[in-house]
């Protein structure tokens, strides 16, 4: 069998996490990273760092998935630590010394807070996709986002289109490799050269690809018209999602949290 | 009822070249008629013209009595007429198959609770109902094709206008989804216009359109056509291997009902 694309990284498991309104849950992702940005101590870091563990285990995630975003910025968070912690003497309190270099304690303090700011930060908002499905989030940020109706933003369009652009990030991708081939199987190389001559072996693979995604762009609107599309004024879906006790449970412990570790830590 | 009164169709900017002229047709509830005809002859055009997507340059099309060139009524038209197009990949829009289905029923403002017994009797209907939490891209043609249909039938239409929905479907393939057409045609009162570039589709249609550049070159029985030899191959018809043998086996005096397509149908006549 022919395996395609995979869309993000959501995890099909039933979970208390899972079963929380999208848009509660983007409600808590964003209370949580302004109380990581606010937060100045460790205390309060690590008050953090026990809510994102605890929402971890409730989701019942593998935590190799949860912690998978963090290898791509270890890099980053190495360069924080040494940045903090590496001073050109006099350091203040210098516990290390090697040649001109000096490790300063005060420093790799503020090294570590930020590198495990940034690993909270990871871990925290990749629990929401892990456990919404992208049309679950898009169906969440329309209903966050529905006061701007008042200002006229077609909140809902918006969303009907994040929701296709996701639908078709498989399909382009398939698409994008089918011709790939095709131009390998004629001697294109992909692999040689420079940057740009490697930008430039793109460009036959591209003009195709955007043809196709146009020509598909416009039989998808006659099929959606098909279909009686006509915007997203009282159109109706399958799942119909409502902030529920536990939801609004959830939005005022993370409002709470984010208040504690804002004013107190 | 579905009907065209001596339709005339040119695109915008085809320098006056119709693609359709003076089409005169009609489908009643319950019906299946296959169009079928050579690449360019304006199959999908006339598809087009029946779900008021595209609007007569001259003549009219009516469904139950309203015309698609009403702008009042345009929508009525639409949800009366279910469309399933060629490629399944250009008309999914869900990225979940069930809510992929739920998209037109939603679409005409159906409550959440008829509209999850739509979604499942659709993809009931199909013979998908196993699949409904996968994701489209993961499936294979044949059953993307299938949840295409599911989301024409939860709409309710009274007609349905296929477009090539077996092309991309190996026999097998095939052979169930025009099993799934017959049915929806003969036992649940669909009035059906297939368009279909094969003899097997074609064989089990009650009437059989073959377009010509437009024109209507032939409007009558599938048998009647699949025992013209002239006109098969001006439609670009091929005949499947078991006709061929039919044919040859009429002419040399074997009893064989003409436009036999199948094993089946052949050694029935041959023994029966
Ligand atoms: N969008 C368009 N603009 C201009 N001309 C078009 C357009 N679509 C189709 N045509 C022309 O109209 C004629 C009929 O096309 P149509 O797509 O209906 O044919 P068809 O019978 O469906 O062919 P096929 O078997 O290839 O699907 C063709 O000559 C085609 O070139
Ligand atoms: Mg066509």
């Amino acid at each position: 069998m022919r395996r395609g694309v995979g869309l993000g990284n959501y995890i099909a498991v039933d979970s208390p996490v899972h079963a929380l309104d999208p848009a509660a849950k983007l409600g808590i992702v964003s209370a949580f990273t302004v109380g990581l940005f606010t937060a100045g101590t460790f205390p309060g870091l690590t008050l953090l760092a026990v809510t994102v563990i605890v929402g971890t285990l409730a989701a019942s995630v593998p935590i190799s998935a949860a912690l998978r975003g963090v290898r791509t910025v270890s890099l980053i968070l190495v360069l924080t630590i040494l940045a903090n912690a590496l001073r050109w003497e006099p350091a203040t309190v210098a516990l290390v010394r090697v040649g001109p270099l000096a490790v300063d304690g005060e420093g790799l303090a503020s090294g570590v807070f930020f590198a495990v700011r940034i690993v909270l930060l990871v871990v925290g908002t990749s629990l929401l996709t892990l456990t919404t499905s992208p049309v679950e989030l898009a169906g969440g940020i329309e209903r966050v986002f529905a006061p701007l109706r008042w200002l006229r933003v077609p909140v809902g369009d918006l969303a009907m289109t994040l929701t296709i652009a996701l639908r078709f990030i498989p399909t382009t991708v398939e698409e994008a490799d089918r011709i790939m081939t095709a131009q390998t199987a004629r001697g294109a190389r992909f692999d040689r050269g420079g940057p740009i001559a490697r930008a430039r072996a793109y460009a036959p693979v591209l003009v195709p690809l955007f043809f196709n995604l146009f020509r598909r762009a416009d039989e998808l609107a006659t099929a959606m018209e098909a279909r009686c599309y006509r915007g997203s004024d009282g159109r109706t879906q399958l799942r119909e999602s409502r902030m529920r006790p536990a939801d609004w449970a959830s939005l005022l412990v993370a409002g709470i949290l984010l208040i504690a570790t804002g004013v107190a830590l | 009822m579905i009907r065209f009164e001596s339709v005339g169709f040119a695109y915008p900017g085809s320098g006056g070249r119709s693609a359709l002229t003076r089409v005169t047709l009609t489908v009643e509830p319950g019906e299946l008629v296959a169009v079928a005809g050579a690449n360019g002859s304006g199959k999908s055009t006339l598809a087009r013209l029946a779900d008021g997507l595209l609007r007569p340059t001259s003549g009219s099309v009516t469904v139950d009595g309203v015309d698609t060139a009403d702008d009042e009524r345009v929508w009525d038209v639409r949800s009366l007429v279910g469309m399933v197009f060629q490629d399944p990949d250009d008309q999914i829009v869900g990225t979940i198959v069930e809510e992929d289905v739920a998209f037109g029923p939603g679409n005409l403002g159906v409550a959440p609770a008829e509209l999850r017994e739509r979604v499942d009797a659709s993809l009931a209907a199909v013979g998908l109902s196993a699949l409904s939490r996968r994701e489209p891209h993961l499936l294979s043609e044949g059953q993307k094709q299938r949840v295409a249909i599911a989301g024409a039938l939860a709409m309710r239409p009274a007609y349905l206008v296929l477009d090539e929905p077996t092309s991309m479907l190996d026999p097998g393939g095939r052979r169930s989804v025009l099993d799934l057409i017959d049915g929806l045609a003969h036992r649940e009162g669909h009035g059906v216009l297939h368009v279909s570039h094969d003899a097997t589709g074609i064989a089990r249609a009650d009437r059989v359109i073959v377009l010509e550049s437009g024109c209507v070159a032939y409007d009558g029985t599938p048998a009647g056509l699949l025992s013209d030899q002239a006109m098969l191959a001006r439609a670009g018809i091929a005949l499947p291997e078991i006709g061929v043998l039919a044919d040859a086996l009429r002419a040399l005096g074997a009893r064989v009902p003409e436009g036999t397509m199948d094993a089946e149908s052949l050694v029935g006549a041959l023994w029966p």
